[in-house]
């Protein structure tokens, strides 16, 4: 049986690479073009370029969104576009075009993939777009896992799902919420995430809402675990982590969870669920819940007090750049404020999580006790060993 | 109304054109004067002539309307002091009528209502009569009031701007009791007109002259044969040059019409015509170019100015000052259209150069509200190598009502009308004017405006065409229950709106794709979107109401298209049963019928509705396509939902579209009509596009 991929999301070539490094088998990025996400860092062709050379170097897999729904004047651009995404060589696009798909299959040869966007739920429609030679189909977030399982078993084509991150509260696609209120296009990556507003409920005129009753339809963020196992039961091809927009540390915790929880599954190992949500707890998560995993939502996958802000935000301090084994020096590029001589958590791609306390810190050859300003590089001396890629963390 | 303009296939057509508009509008007003039974036979039967007729019934005419022949009795003399008439978009009618009602009701009040293109055309060539005569001249927007009386010997009269206040004015002085002196000015330029106008005069037993008309004469009840009329002869003889041989029957080369220049103008330009006694060959010809003063034919400006783009070589016109008066701006209207079809000229004060340009242009023109230019238009599109769609066509039936069908036998013209649905609340409902009834179900609907049972649909589709909306997405664990309903509802005689794809693939399978409505709602945003699902799939398409105006016209340009262009639109659906889980979050219930959502820092109210398929939030407002009609015929069903609308006005605004369609009520009106309706319509993405290219970081 061919194992499960672990696909995760990277907003730009630096966490491509990260997500690749901590475990995942494969990772879906934008370009510059047609992709949702109009705030993620998109790709230019050259990124594309490094970045697929990189995965594949890996054995891994790097497939391309191209999931607006384009209007007229978005078409400009894309049958080159797909032609420049082949010469990248990636390894797949995904979309929610018919048309870009005819383009593609007409004149490219790309492999495509179906996006979520198109709340595919069932059999007939993915009998349906089986017409336009699309090797995988991504499964609206709506399905249940005995939904799933009868869509693996009963079709050639690969089944993506979702198993972690942010839910749209409508079916994906549906939703005009922040187009509407906001003239920000969901369907063309303009999101402003409406769905998460203070609103009231009226009945004709009158409040139904009290005070601090904010009337709420959107979700808790997705996690699915421990469903992992039954997902990789009913034949699932790849398992798709959420976020284009995460951080690094964001996404090396979650992506090291799943890959935990994946490899132990397939070892036959007892699965460990505490640790892989420990691991995962070093990620700036909001509230989550299962989802539709387990059929109809419940108030429990619903938020309702509008607790929906990121957990642990600022414990994220930096990344490792480079390390110096002799003088046992770390380049650190910092993300929030370090202060030297306290205890960190390294998290690595291979190791547990493991605190270490920073001896000195330098920043331009001069020690400094505390450091604040983002993206610059400060170098830290501690007992411990590292390798570029390595996420400091600060002490939960 | 929108038409599709190609050309047509060629050979050997013989045609017979209708009758003058000049001359019938003339020859009503003889006919009207005379003392006896007169027959107008091929009278051109258009909107001018027609309001015509009314004018001179309302005055005492006694007139009555065959096939093709119009007879009119002697006149009854009406007792009354006020009298009212339309005179539509009809100059003519406007200044013929004037003088005329002077002489015949003096000292009567009449008002004219006219149109709004009507309106701002100018009146003052009558100015020195009317104060000379101490007429009680009341010109106010769409109306003008007028009384008094004809008194003095001398008349003064300008016809610079138009030779029709002559006219008028010769028309009606031989009934007067005494002796005119006319003192005319600035006729010479349209003299054909003046001189049509005194030889029908002559025919009808009346007889003037450009300085004297003697009071106390007769018109005399006649039989006229109208002759064909040249103006609109123009465009058929433009496209003619363009098809190997057409005929043309009965045409009267002796003709007073001014018009009939036109043979020596495009015999002069190069074109092969031969005339043989009442029969006029046009062959395939290509024009060299023109050279010329268009103040003898300003009428034919327009044409000819379509028809020097299609010549071999440069033309050049001069003597178009005039152009400014007629019914639109007509040298900045042409102007206009050669820029969108890119065709070359040259304006160089009093000169016009047009250069040979080839036409390509694949799209949607506005016509302008002026007939010679539409005429202009026709011929364009006729030689243009893409398909052209003219919308708003509906001012060339002011020259004649069939031209459509009397342009058959040269070009094909495609006209385009969509059907109309509209969501029923009730069984009353199906009393409605609409070509389809659409219908929740009450399993697989996740909303509509009512929810009916098998039996109902079922006693609802045997007289009327109902489209059953299963707009629910089928998941997976439902999916063999849907399609035993579906199976269900597939033996009555009705076809379905679905919006799941896994629906529309099951339909496919089992029904024609002429039952079928795929409407994705958000998905289809461009039309090579629409085309790419119509490759697998002959479903009719439900566009996006997320896109322009202009992104609208493009995507249902192919004609398979669905379209909500009227109603509520929703901007939310989902599987989650929000408004139930609130409930249970708050632990209180309350009723689900008239739900609004307001979000905290906003003043709009978001209808709300949920079922066991899920929720729905609609847009705060009615989004409306109607007053837009143009740009929207090519869907094949405009659906109008009744969602959440007041019974009455929804069925006013059934009543508004067809009129649109049939072209009753034009687009201004329509906009006018909906706002006094107070419906809550706002323009949606109609005219602005979503900000969504942020910048990247």
């Amino acid at each position: 049986m061919k194992k499960v991929e672990l696909l995760a999301p990277a907003g730009d070539l630096d966490r491509l690479k990260l997500a690749l490094i901590y475990g995942a088998d494969a990772v879906y990025i934008g370009g510059k073009e047609m992709s949702l996400r109009s705030h993620a860092s998109n790709f230019t062709i050259d990124d594309i370029k490094e970045g697929v050379q990189f995965a594949h170097s890996l054995n891994k897999k790097v497939y391309v969104t191209c999931n607006m729904v384009m209007h007229n004047e978005d078409k400009r651009n894309a049958l080159t576009y797909l032609k420049e995404l082949k010469k990248c060589n990636v390894d797949g696009i995904i979309t929610s075009s018919l048309d870009l798909i005819n383009l593609n299959n007409q004149y490219v040869g790309n492999e495509m993939h179906l996006s979520t966007q198109l709340s595919t739920l069932n059999l007939e429609a993915i009998e349906f777009y089986k017409n336009y030679k699309v090797t995988r189909a991504v499964l609206g977030r709506e399905c249940s896992l005995k939904e799933i399982k009868d869509i693996c078993l009963n079709t050639p084509l690969e089944i993506e799902v979702f198993i972690h991150g942010g839910m749209c509260s409508s079916y994906s696609g549906k939703c005009m919420l922040s187009n509407v209120m906001t003239l920000r296009d969901a369907n063309r990556g303009g999101c402003a995430h409406s769905c998460r507003w203070k609103y009231y409920l009226y009945d004709g005129v009158k409040k139904i809402n009290k005070k601090q009753e904010y009337f709420a339809m959107s979700s808790k963020d997705l996690c699915a675990l421990k469903e992992i196992p039954a997902l990789i039961k009913s034949g699932v091809a790849s398992l798709k982590i959420e976020g284009r927009m995460k951080s690094a540390n964001y996404l090396c915790a979650i992506v090291s969870a799943y890959r935990k929880c994946i490899d132990d599954y397939y070892s036959g190992k007892r699965m460990n669920y505490k640790y892989y949500y420990d691991l995962m707890s070093y990620g700036e998560n909001r509230v989550t819940g299962h989802g539709f995993l387990h059929g109809e939502v419940t108030t429990n996958e619903q938020l309702f007090a509008l607790n929906d802000e990121f957990k642990n935000a600022g414990d994220f301090i930096g990344i490792v750049r480079s390390f110096d084994p002799i003088d046992r020096i770390a380049s650190v590029e910092i993300k929030n404020k370090i202060i030297s001589k306290t205890e960190y958590v390294k998290l690595s791609a291979e190791e547990k999580p493991k605190k270490f306390k920073i001896k000195k810190m330098y920043f331009n050859d001069n020690e400094v006790n505390v450091f604040t300003v983002a993206n610059k590089i400060v170098q830290i001396e501690t007992k411990e060993t590292f390798k570029p890629y390595d996420i400091i963390h600060a002490v939960k | 109304m929108n038409i599709e303009v190609e050309s047509g296939l060629s050979n050997k057509k013989i045609m017979t054109l209708p009758g003058s508009k000049s001359i019938t509008i003339r020859a009503l007003f003889c006919a009207f004067l005379a003392n006896s039974t007169s027959k107008i036979i091929n009278p051109s039967i258009c909107e001018d002539t027609l309001a015509t007729i009314k004018a001179l019934k309302k005055l005492g005419g006694q007139i009555v309307q065959k096939e093709n022949e119009i007879i009119v009795k002697k006149r009854k003399i009406i007792n009354k002091d006020k009298f009212a008439i339309d005179a539509k978009s009809s100059a003519t009618l406007l200044r013929f009528v004037i003088p005329l009602f002077l002489l015949v009701y003096p000292n009567k009040e009449l008002t004219i209502l006219m149109n709004d293109d009507l309106s701002v055309r100018p009146l003052d060539g009558f100015d020195k009569l009317v104060k000379d005569n101490n007429i009680y001249f009341q010109k106010e927007k769409n109306k003008l009031i007028i009384k008094g009386e004809i008194s003095s010997n001398e008349i003064f009269i300008d016809g610079s701007k138009s030779s029709q206040f002559i006219s008028g004015v010769l028309l009606a002085l031989p009934i007067r009791p005494i002796d005119t002196t006319l003192h005319l000015e600035n006729f010479q330029n349209s003299y054909g007109y003046i001189h049509m106008t005194l030889e029908l005069m002559k025919y009808f037993n009346a007889n003037a002259s450009l300085e004297f008309v003697k009071g106390n004469q007769e018109y005399q009840g006649r039989e006229l044969i109208v002759e064909s009329d040249y103006s609109n002869a123009a465009l058929f003889f433009a496209i003619a040059l363009h098809k190997d041989k057409t005929l043309f029957e009965k045409v009267e080369i002796n003709s007073l019409q001014p018009d009939k220049i036109i043979i020596d103008i495009l015999k002069n330009a190069g074109a092969k015509i031969a005339i043989n006694n009442d029969i006029l060959e046009i062959n395939k010809s290509e024009l060299k170019g023109f050279e010329l003063d268009l103040n003898n034919c300003i009428d034919l400006a327009p044409i000819l100015f379509a028809l020097a783009s299609q010549a071999k070589n440069k033309s050049v016109f001069s003597g178009f000052k005039r152009l400014e008066y007629k019914e639109s701006n007509r040298l900045l209207e042409m102007l206009k259209i050669f820029d969108i079809l890119q065709i070359k000229y040259d304006l160089f004060e009093d000169y016009l150069t047009i250069y040979p340009s080839s036409i390509s242009y694949d799209g949607l023109i506005n016509c302008p509200k002026d007939h010679r230019i539409i005429h202009a238009l026709i011929y364009l599109a006729s030689v243009c190598e893409n398909k052209m769609e003219l919308a708003n066509i509906e001012p060339i039936f002011k020259s004649d009502l069939n031209i459509l069908k009397n342009l058959e036998p040269l070009i094909d013209i495609k006209s385009n009308k969509p059907q109309i649905l509209i969501s029923i609340k009730s069984f009353e409902d199906l009393k409605l004017n609409a070509d389809g009834y659409v219908m929740g179900y009450k399993k697989f609907t996740l909303f509509a405006s009512n929810y009916f049972t098998f039996e109902e649909i079922k006693r609802a589709s045997k007289d009327k065409k109902i489209f059953v909306l299963l707009n629910a997405l089928i998941h997976q664990n439902k999916l063999e229950e849907f399609k035993k309903e579906v199976d269900k509802l597939c033996n009555l005689n009705v076809s379905f709106i679905v919006q799941d794809v896994g629906a529309l693939h099951y339909l496919e399978q089992k029904i024609s794709h002429n039952r079928i409505v795929f409407n994705p709602y958000t998905l289809i945003c461009q039309q090579d979107e629409l085309n790419a699902y119509s490759l697998n799939s002959n479903a009719t398409i439900g566009i996006s109401n997320e896109i322009t105006l202009s992104d609208t016209y493009k995507t249902l340009k192919k004609g398979n298209g669905f379209l909500l262009a009227f109603g509520y639109a929703p901007m939310y659906q989902s599987y989650r049963k929000v408004l139930s889980l609130y409930e249970q979050y708050i632990m209180r219930t309350y009723s689900k019928n008239n739900l609004f959502l307001k979000e905290d820092t906003r003043n709009e109210f978001y209808h709300v509705s949920e079922n066991k398929y899920g929720t729905v939030i609609f847009r705060p407002y009615i989004l409306s396509y109607l007053e837009n009609i143009s740009y929207i015929l090519n869907a094949k069903f405009l659906f109008l939902d009744s969602n959440f609308v007041e019974v009455n006005k929804f069925k006013k605004v059934l009543d508004l579209v067809h009129k649109l369609l049939l072209g009753k009520m034009s687009e201004e009106n329509a906009k006018e009509y909906l706002n006094k309706l107070k419906l809550n319509i706002e323009d949606g993405f109609k005219y602005q596009d979503s900000i969504y290219k942020e910048k990247t970081l």
